[in-house]
């Protein structure tokens, strides 16, 4: 028989061996009595090295936790839940009728105390919306305003530019009018040149009707 | 250097040692360093206290180990695996430290050999099971620190660090099938030992009180 040799065998022992490997391996351990024996043999070795535990400390430094911050916090939160579970639970342990007297006297309280913090808060309420409006008609009245003068600026430019236009055209006409008046000035005086010069014509050579 | 909240996330978010370790080397980033040293510090620790035995030394030699890849970051080489580098810079240490000559003088057994309980050691669980298993533990340690390096070696990485063959082969630049065969015989070693040593306390637990008495007198 042609046994397996330790290489296979400790390969299989720290089952890094596949499952066709390992069913033969285990095949041939079910007929061969001095492998068994040598299996068992290392088997006894590796539970003695399992017996050799680190002490803790030494495996995981303190410093090296990931959520420090975090575990306070939850335990406190915890301390606290545990705090006032205790509380609860001790001061659960008196008679019916107290209970009851307590609970009609915390039932009031707490009525009136609801009743007066309802009050404050509709008050605060109204106050702060009050504040509020006033706040935005302000700020409306000052738009309203800047836009109303912004408008006026604008007109009173327009304006003047239709006045500056007026002049304008106003100076142009007045110069025409002139240029005209001109003309007609020259054309009359070449006119009444003109007749002059016909009459002193018309005396120097008298018309004679001829026949 | 303060631990970096950000080592969780990282994790999660999938960045590789060897990623952390171009950083540490290209940028000097020192939260990537932190980041390298939360993951690895307790694995170095515990191969550190397993192959000297001494928890103090260990400690130091971890320390060591994550200066020393501090100070080598710039000789790191990308295409190989970070761990291998890791691990490898820590069993040289351990190697330093297991051949420093001070260290020739007192013995790798501590001085609670002698002191020590004799304990039977049952297969069934006994009520003083706990104590039992202890002492065992501290003769396997002895054991341990009996073996040549080569097989303490691979028993540590395989057994107790829980390191494949195949990254074993990797880090100690050997073929697998040697390493296999070094495994297979420190088991066998470790047995012969354990049971020369377990046999021995038996039948000194067997003696009568007066004889034990008289052997612990120097």
């Amino acid at each position: 028989m042609k046994h397996p040799n330790p290489q296979e065998w400790v390969a299989y022992l720290y089952r890094e061996v596949d499952s066709q490997t390992r069913s033969r391996l285990e095949d041939h351990l079910a007929h061969c009595e001095s492998c068994r024996t040598q299996i068992e043999q290392w088997r006894r070795a590796q539970q003695h090295l399992d017996s050799w535990q680190l002490p803790q400390r030494a495996v995981n430094p303190p410093a090296l936790r990931p959520y420090p911050v975090l575990v306070r916090w939850a335990a406190a939160a915890i301390l606290m839940l545990a705090l006032g579970f205790a509380l609860g639970r001790s001061s659960g342990a008196t008679s019916p009728t107290t209970v009851a007297a307590l609970r009609e006297d915390l039932r009031g309280e707490l009525a009136e105390l609801l009743k007066a913090q309802v009050a404050e808060s509709t008050t605060a309420t109204l106050a702060a919306a009050h504040d509020h409006t006033a706040a935005a008609m302000r700020e409306f009245v000052e738009l309203y305003q800047s836009d109303r003068s912004a408008d006026h600026q604008k007109i009173a430019s327009l304006l003047t530019r239709l006045d500056t236009a007026r002049a304008a055209d106003y100076l142009s006409l007045r110069k025409d009018l002139e240029t005209v008046a001109l003309n007609s000035d020259v054309g009359l005086r070449q006119t009444r040149q003109q007749l002059v010069r016909l009459a002193d014509y018309s005396q120097a050579n008298p018309i004679t009707p001829t026949n | 250097m303060g631990t970096s909240r950000f080592a969780p996330f990282q994790k999660l978010l999938g960045i590789t040692d060897e990623q952390l370790m171009w950083r540490t080397a290209r940028h000097d980033d020192e939260t990537a360093f932190t980041s390298l040293m939360c993951r690895w510090q307790s694995p170095i620790l515990s191969l550190c206290f397993r192959m000297i035995g001494d928890p103090h030394r260990a400690e130091d030699l971890t320390q060591e180990t994550f200066s020393r890849v501090f100070s080598q970051r710039k000789q790191y080489q990308p295409k190989s695996r970070f761990s291998t580098w890791l691990w490898r810079i820590a069993l040289n240490l351990c190697y330093d430290e297991l051949r420093a000559p001070q260290r020739r003088e007192q013995p790798w057994s501590g001085p609670e050999h002698e002191t020590g309980e004799p304990t039977l050691v049952s297969p069934e669980p006994t009520p003083d099971g706990h104590a039992a298993q202890s002492d065992e533990g501290h003769l396997v340690r002895q054991a341990l620190g009996t073996l040549p390096e080569t097989y303490r070696t691979v028993l540590v990485l395989r057994h107790y660090e829980d390191l494949k063959f195949r990254e074993i082969a990797e880090i100690l630049n050997v073929p697998e099938g040697t390493v296999k065969s070094r495994m297979a015989e420190a088991l066998n070693l470790m047995n012969r030992r354990l049971q020369g040593t377990l046999e021995s306390r038996a039948t000194d637990h067997s003696l009568p009180a007066g004889r034990t008495s008289q052997k612990a007198l120097p």
